[in-house]
């Protein structure tokens, strides 16, 4: 370094820190530099962090029209596949893979076995699906949720090898028809680490029963689940559950998760609903930061529905005078 | 230079051209490297830094210095005075000024945080190249950064045809 310390040029920095300097480009920008020289294309084979969301920033799908969706699917498989496929196998660790897109024709198929023969052949310590509805969740009518559950079904058969390697996967809109396809998730997705359901349920009623050895946080936001019991999360840490407002009691337990430190329980509270008794619900838990949200019967009509969040601290104590 | 004041451990830092930096082991911990030297107890009276000279050394130090966050008594009493939005706003200015430099020595600072692992100056010293990157175009950034195209034509159509989603 002391013999070119009047060169400036970027190229006497070696690789790895250039390579630490485009991966903190978006991924697009990183890959354009490519066609700068040789060099820069070996480097942008190198990159570690490998975010394909091609969605527009700001742009909720609510105002995407179909066509711009086909194109928006196509353009991360295409990102993706290419990305995966320059790089040299085994030679540089991917620290995330994290990919956004809709389920909408072969799209998501595509990347999930790109994404799983990737998972065979390169070292990929994250690896994430953003999996999103065309519709909305306020626009979702029942045909639409099956309809997309349906879809999502087959996608997760068609590439278990990807959902294997998964440590994050986000969800909405999908009913499914089979009541253990939900259990079925987290048993092929060892290792996930974030799973998050909103607006997701089964045709008939369920209780689901969670064991993960991996999973560090579970959110599952206006999902009718019959009943979660959180039977054996040895490395929960969060948990977010709202709106159950379809059920009189808390449709969730807990059994064995001695990690769990935050919980945030949020519902619209209809006069059937029975109160949630928090000091037996969180008897066995060390939770340390409570939220609790509280949604209005009145106001459920109108279109803004005023929330209250209260959140409070419960001392770390298993006994249950406290709260 | 820096005083030895009581109770403060001080740290050697020597560059291989020969100076020596006396410095508070809490300054000098600021970087990743020295402070697992120190840990596992690998630093002996001095710590030879190589590949970077006392120039971009006493730069990195001054950095250090001013990144340093202020403990025990005294850093106690300033912290109450001021504000943290403040003290962050002005490490704002002060970062501002300090990466005030011209390319070469940009580079060389960015090779130094790299080794010496300080995440703040590294982040400091790349956002330049960053934004560029980010803001220009192609040619723009060939200038910029003094590469030179070294491919064939058909090579670099090549390129542009595998890469081809990121260039539309």
């Amino acid at each position: 370094m002391q013999k070119n310390n009047g060169d400036d040029r970027i190229s006497t920095l070696p690789s790895d820190i250039l390579v630490n300097i485009l991966d903190r480009l978006d991924v697009r920008e990183a890959v354009r530099t490519s066609i700068l020289s040789r060099r820069w294309s070996q480097l942008s084979c190198k990159l570690s962090r490998l975010i394909i969301n091609a969605q527009p920033d700001g742009v909720s799908s609510s105002n995407i029209s179909d066509g711009d969706l086909v194109r928006i699917n196509a353009a991360v498989v295409e990102a993706t596949k290419s990305l995966l496929t320059r790089r040299y196998p085994g030679e540089d660790t991917i620290s995330l893979l994290s990919t956004t897109f809709y389920l909408r024709g072969d799209a998501p198929i595509s990347i999930g076995h790109a994404v799983g023969s990737a998972m065979m052949t390169h070292k990929i310590e994250e690896a994430e699906f953003t999996v999103l509805t065309v519709k909305n969740r306020l626009y979702c009518t029942l045909d639409d949720v099956l309809n997309y559950g349906t879809q999502f079904v087959s996608f997760f058969n068609e590439c278990l090898n990807a959902f294997t390697g998964l440590t994050r996967l986000y969800m909405e809109n999908l009913r499914f028809a089979e009541s253990d396809f939900v259990s079925n998730i987290f048993v092929t997705c060892k290792r996930l680490k974030y799973l998050g359901f909103l607006n997701c349920d089964t045709k008939k009623h369920l209780t689901l029963q969670v064991k993960h050895a991996q999973l560090s946080e579970l959110s599952m936001v206006n999902c009718r689940f019959y009943k979660v019991e959180l039977k054996w999360l040895p490395r929960l840490t969060r948990t977010t559950f709202t709106c159950w407002m379809a059920f009189e009691e808390l449709p969730l337990s807990f059994g064995h998760v001695p990690l769990l430190e935050f919980l945030n329980l949020t519902n619209i509270g209809l006069s059937r609903n029975k109160m949630v008794m928090l000091s037996t619900l969180l008897c066995e838990t060390h939770i340390q930061e409570l939220q609790l949200g509280f949604k209005c019967e009145k106001d459920l009509g109108s279109t803004r529905v005023s929330e209250r969040k209260a959140g409070f601290c419960v001392p770390q104590t298993k006994d249950c005078q406290s709260s | 230079m820096a005083t030895r004041e009581a109770g403060k451990k001080m740290i050697m830092l020597k560059s291989p051209d020969g100076m020596e930096f006396e410095v508070e082991e809490a300054v000098a911990m600021e970087s990743q490297t020295i402070r697992k030297m120190i840990e596992d107890d690998c630093a002996d009276t001095a710590i030879l830094i190589p590949n970077i000279n006392s120039k971009i050394l006493s730069r990195v130090i001054e950095y250090c210095n001013k990144h340093v966050p202020t403990t025990g008594a005294t850093g106690a009493a300033a912290s109450d005075t001021v504000a943290p939005a403040a003290l962050a706003e002005d490490l704002k200015i002060w970062d501002a000024e300090f990466i005030k430099v011209n390319r070469a020595t940009r580079f060389n600072l960015i090779q130094a945080a790299s080794y010496l692992n300080i995440k703040g100056l590294l982040d400091l010293t790349s956002q330049t190249t960053i934004d560029t990157i980010s803001d220009n175009s192609l040619e723009e950034i060939r200038s910029f950064l003094s590469t030179k195209n070294d491919y064939l034509p058909e090579e670099e159509q090549t390129i542009r045809r595998e890469n081809q989603w990121a260039f539309q």
